[in-house]
């Protein structure tokens, strides 16, 4: 009825205002260098993705403050993907579209540059991101992704420190590995490092998996026991390596635990008395004295301690920005032909410098922390044998 | 103005309203409150992928493949499940989504399983899609106003009734799931085709559920409502970008409250129809226009 | 002796399914919808219990009791908001099932919203967590669990025959209209049923939140709850108690002697089952139904 018709036409008024209200709300300035990054704020891995968006900001604010770039001032637009892959692709097409980012720092999740990859290569504006995933870099053997770059370690280069580790320097021979068949990540870590360790004369006595809303995980564990492993593999994210770890301890699991860098804080503050003889990978060791400024000044500014996200996100708008001045210009094709020559930028965690065949640095020295009685003690840098 | 943006916000828009169509005529036409849309979408999705992407078939028969599957898989579940009352019957559907999604995490030697499927080329172009969706609603609006269409609101109204009046309720419902099974399909390929990377978890219960609310939201009963309400829903998350963080709780939010104040969702049972239009143009008042529901 | 050591997991996992299925159950039985928002009730008194025993270090006892409570309150608050308006006016059931998983999902997505997606530790409550008997390990929660849970449900059946609301509610679970002519008071006997389902989440939220941290989509467990009801006959409470502790035997089981990524498929295979042949679940092989021992 009228009444009905009425609201239909106001609320397609209102809507329609709204949509073109928001794509018109800051426009490119030319008196500015516009950056975007997507990161999942308030979805499943908020947690992260909320450090790891600070951590962008914080490297924007410092180059700001040293005059910014180009002669001009950054502007950062941070959009929230919440960890859908729908969502992370419209955020890109409105950061190059509506906001004319000329680059882009992403997150560290491989799904969604995965599906941006082919669409980065259409709209040509730059990806700087730490997908694990190979694929997400290499379109074909020998060729990349045109406008995507990583500078973060493989899951093969993860699964290969862990395995390396734990066989020639710990001396262990038999693994039981559990991982979430429906996480990526995991599975390939888990993947690479039980390859790994077969080549070089160890055993996988067990491989159990989970999927994902799982929380017991009693009944793989008791298989795993049940083979006497020398050493418990869990290469997955936080939440549930916690509870695999407690879980693992309470049925009475003394042996080793190897992990990925999801070990990191606050992962002993979730497994209490659980957090005893674990051994992880993680990209940099925490008293590394290059780190401790950073952390100081984000701990004043946010409260919390930065996790490794954050670093990631400060190296990554780090390589950005450097390209950015090395490029000269705001053109996004110029940017990336800078980043394909990106050399001994140094960042936080390492000093990048990528391989334009790869589009990612040809390999990482990863840092071995173990957890002993609740407390991180860095081992040493670590690069396994091939 | 980014012309390019908007047109892929109304792409996505317009693939899950060729999904939203199905649940809409599962829900509200027929009163079968399935959970298991995403199910057929995921089927679609990488059934046409792997026919095009593996088995080196054309984007049509690849299409055409992930109907038929859908089909057949829908003519199953639907034999187990149909003759449930209403919430076993959510149940059941949601236990077929989630058997699909574990089983495309399990045959990963064939599905890619967490890995997902890569490198899928871009078949879907925007005409195409808003074809496509224009299509799907036009044939919905002949199917609710076609004795068919009629047949399943009287079983959802009152199904013992309807059967007395010599209505095969059981093969209606069939049909009715079976449509909404191929629409979901469709739906899937093309976001397969438009996206490039498909997993197992973007087929989840969440979007099952949102799929459920758009129909809600817009009216049980009226395929405009429904229609304007996916619009509305998909378009809303990039307004409310502002507030990111709460842009779910304010969804959810505005869910409710048309739940509780407005249960017949925004429409209620009203239609556009082209009668109110050309009445509107000419400037009359066109109340009476709903005299035959 | 790994068999065992398997069944004794399962009874465990089975034990917190069952705390939430029995509360689950309950509203099934009286208000015939399956109450998604029984999961925010447990997620919020996870949090409530988390803050209350971190900030006044409290004992596990009387953290329990003040969860418990407040469980109890949230359940009934919500019925008010979100249920009640749709009783009121007669809504289908539909409606219900639609409001309770938008209610979820507000509570859940306002959480995330608020706390950004941290972790938080219960502290210890327990000096020793397990116990072992030889080479079998039971860990002590389980046992707390199940002896709560069995403790729950005879409290419940007690309140259910032996008092007077109780009376009232198995006239309520019958039919909802007619109590109130024999001059029930039925918004009471609703409030009071959430409030007893309130309780049990509240226990459960706090058990849950000890085991495995807390977290806003703990809740989500609540459908391991449904699918448990079902298996016990929906409408029956010790039958959903059986099909809970059915439930996780199962499933510890199968990952056991299959593997973990096929779990959910044997699951809900199994609760399909059960779905066609035998609906009326496990209670129904005894030849009971509704609200029911």
């Amino acid at each position: 009825m009228k009444v009905i018709l009425r609201f239909f036409v106001l609320s397609v008024v209102v809507l329609g205002m709204g949509l073109l209200w928001s794509t018109t709300l800051e426009a490119a300035s030319e008196d500015y260098v516009v950056i975007g990054t997507i990161q999942d704020l308030s979805g499943p891995n908020a947690l992260w993705g909320q450090s790891q968006a600070r951590g962008v900001e914080m490297a924007v604010e410092d180059f700001n403050q040293r005059g910014g770039l180009l002669g001009k001032q950054i502007v950062l637009k941070t959009y929230d993907f919440k960890l859908d892959v729908q969502e992370g692709i419209n955020a890109y097409r409105r950061l190059v579209n509506q906001d004319k980012a000329c680059v882009v720092v992403g997150p560290p999740v491989s799904n969604l540059i995965l599906a941006l990859a082919p669409i980065a290569e259409e709209l040509k504006v730059p990806i700087v991101g730490e997908p694990s995933d190979e694929r997400a870099t290499t379109k074909s053997p020998g060729e990349p992704w045109g406008f995507v770059f990583a500078s973060q370690p493989t899951c093969k280069e993860y699964g290969y420190t862990m395995a390396g580790y734990a066989i020639k320097e710990l001396g262990l021979k038999k693994f039981g590995v559990i991982y979430n068949k429906a996480n990526a990540w995991g599975a390939m870590i888990a993947e690479a490092f039980m390859n790994y360790a077969k080549d070089h004369g160890a055993e996988i006595v067990s491989e159990q998996t989970f999927l994902w809303g799982d929380t017991d995980f009693r009944a793989q564990l008791t298989k795993i026991k049940d083979t006497q492993p020398d050493a418990l593999v869990v290469p997955e994210y936080l939440q549930q390596a916690a509870q695999i770890t407690k879980q693992a301890r309470e049925m009475g699991m003394m042996i080793p635990i190897v992990g990925p860098n999801s070990f990191t804080p606050p992962m002993v503050d979730l497994i209490g008395s659980a957090a005893n003889n674990i051994y992880f990978v993680n990209n940099c060791a925490f008293d590394d004295p290059n780190l401790q400024e950073f952390i100081a000044e984000y701990k004043e500014k946010y409260g919390v301690d930065p996790t490794t996200n954050a670093f990631f996100g400060y190296d990554n708008t780090l390589i950005a920005l450097n390209a950015i001045e090395r490029a000269g210009s705001t053109d996004p094709v110029a940017i990336r032909n800078a980043l394909a020559q990106t050399k001994d930028v140094k960042g936080l965690i390492y000093t990048y410098t990528f391989d334009p065949t790869l589009h990612r640095p040809k390999q990482f020295v990863a840092t071995v922390i173990k957890i002993v009685d609740g407390k991180y003690i860095t081992v040493g840098k670590y690069l396994p044998e091939p | 103005m980014s012309v390019t943006f908007i047109i892929n916000v109304l792409v996505f828009a317009a693939i899950d309203l060729i999904s939203v169509l199905g649940v809409f005529a599962l829900i509200g036409l027929t009163g079968l409150f399935s959970f298991g849309q995403v199910g057929f979408m995921a089927i679609g999705a990488y059934i046409s992928a792997l026919s095009v992407t593996r088995y080196n078939l054309p984007f049509f028969v690849g299409v055409l493949m992930a109907v038929a599957l859908s089909v057949l898989v829908g003519l199953l579940i639907g034999f187990l499940t149909l003759k449930l009352r209403t919430d076993y019957f959510a149940l059941a559907t949601f236990g077929f989504a989630e058997i699909v999604k574990a089983m495309l995490n399990h045959f990963d030697s064939f599905t890619g399983g967490a890995m997902g499927l890569y490198g899928i080329p871009v078949l879907t172009s925007a005409p195409l899609v808003f074809g496509v969706a224009v299509g799907a609603v036009i044939l919905m609006r002949n199917f609710k106003n076609s004795k068919f269409g009629r047949d399943c609101i009287a079983i959802r109204t009152d199904e013992l009734a309807a059967s007395v009046m010599g209505i095969d309720v059981f093969w209606r419902k069939m049909t009715v799931f079976l449509l909404s099974a191929v629409l979901g399909a469709v739906s899937g390929a093309l976001y397969a085709f438009y996206v490039t990377y498909i997993e197992p978890d973007m087929f989840n219960w969440g979007r099952s559920v949102e799929l459920i609310i758009v129909v809600f939201f817009g009216g049980l009963n009226s395929l405009t409502g429904c229609v304007i309400s996916s619009l509305i829903l998909s378009i809303l998350p990039e307004v409310l970008r502002f507030a990111s963080e709460w842009r779910t709780v304010l969804y959810t939010l505005i869910v409710i409250v048309t739940i509780l104040f407005r249960p017949s969702g925004l429409f209620g049972s009203w239609e556009l129809s082209l009668q109110q239009i050309k009445f509107f143009r000419r400037g009359e008042n066109f109340a009476r226009s709903d005299q035959h529901k | 002796m790994l068999l065992l050591q398997q069944l004794i997991n399962g009874l465990s996992l089975g034990s917190v399914y069952a705390l939430i299925s029995v509360g689950f159950a309950l509203i099934f039985s009286v208000l015939k919808f399956s109450n998604f928002a029984h999961g925010s009730v447990i997620m919020l008194s996870a949090y409530f219990g988390l803050w209350i025993s971190n900030r006044f270090a409290t004992s596990l006892w009387l953290t329990l009791l003040l969860c418990a409570l407040a469980g109890g309150i949230v359940a009934v608050i919500i019925e008010k908001i979100g249920f009640r308006p749709i009783r009121l006016r007669g809504g289908s059931t539909i409606y219900f099932f639609v409001s309770s998983i938008s209610i979820s999902l507000f509570f859940e997505s306002f959480m995330t919203a608020l706390l950004g997606g941290q972790f938080y530790m219960y502290r210890n409550f327990f000096k020793e967590t397990t116990i072992s008997l030889g080479k079998l390990i039971i860990p002590w929660t389980s046992v707390l669990t199940l002896i709560v849970s069995s403790g729950a449900l005879i409290f419940l059946l007690y309140v259910l025959y032996r008092t007077r609301i109780g009376i009232a509610i198995r006239a309520a679970s019958t039919d909802l209209f007619t109590p109130n002519l024999m001059g029930a008071d039925v918004d009471l006997i609703v409030s009071v049923t959430f409030f007893l389902s309130g309780v049990l989440a509240g226990i459960s939220g706090l058990f849950l939140g000890i085991n495995l941290t807390v977290y806003p989509q703990i809740g989500g467990l609540v459908i391991k709850g449904f699918v448990a009801t079902v298996i016990g006959g929906l409408g029956s409470l010790s039958g959903a108690v059986f099909g809970a502790l059915l439930l996780g035997m199962g499933e510890t089981l199968i990952t056991a002697y299959l593997g973990g990524s096929v779990t959910p498929i044997f699951s809900f295979s199994i609760m399909f089952i059960f779905l066609l042949l035998k609906p009326e679940g496990i209670a129904g092989l005894f030849g009971r139904s509704k609200l029911s021992l």
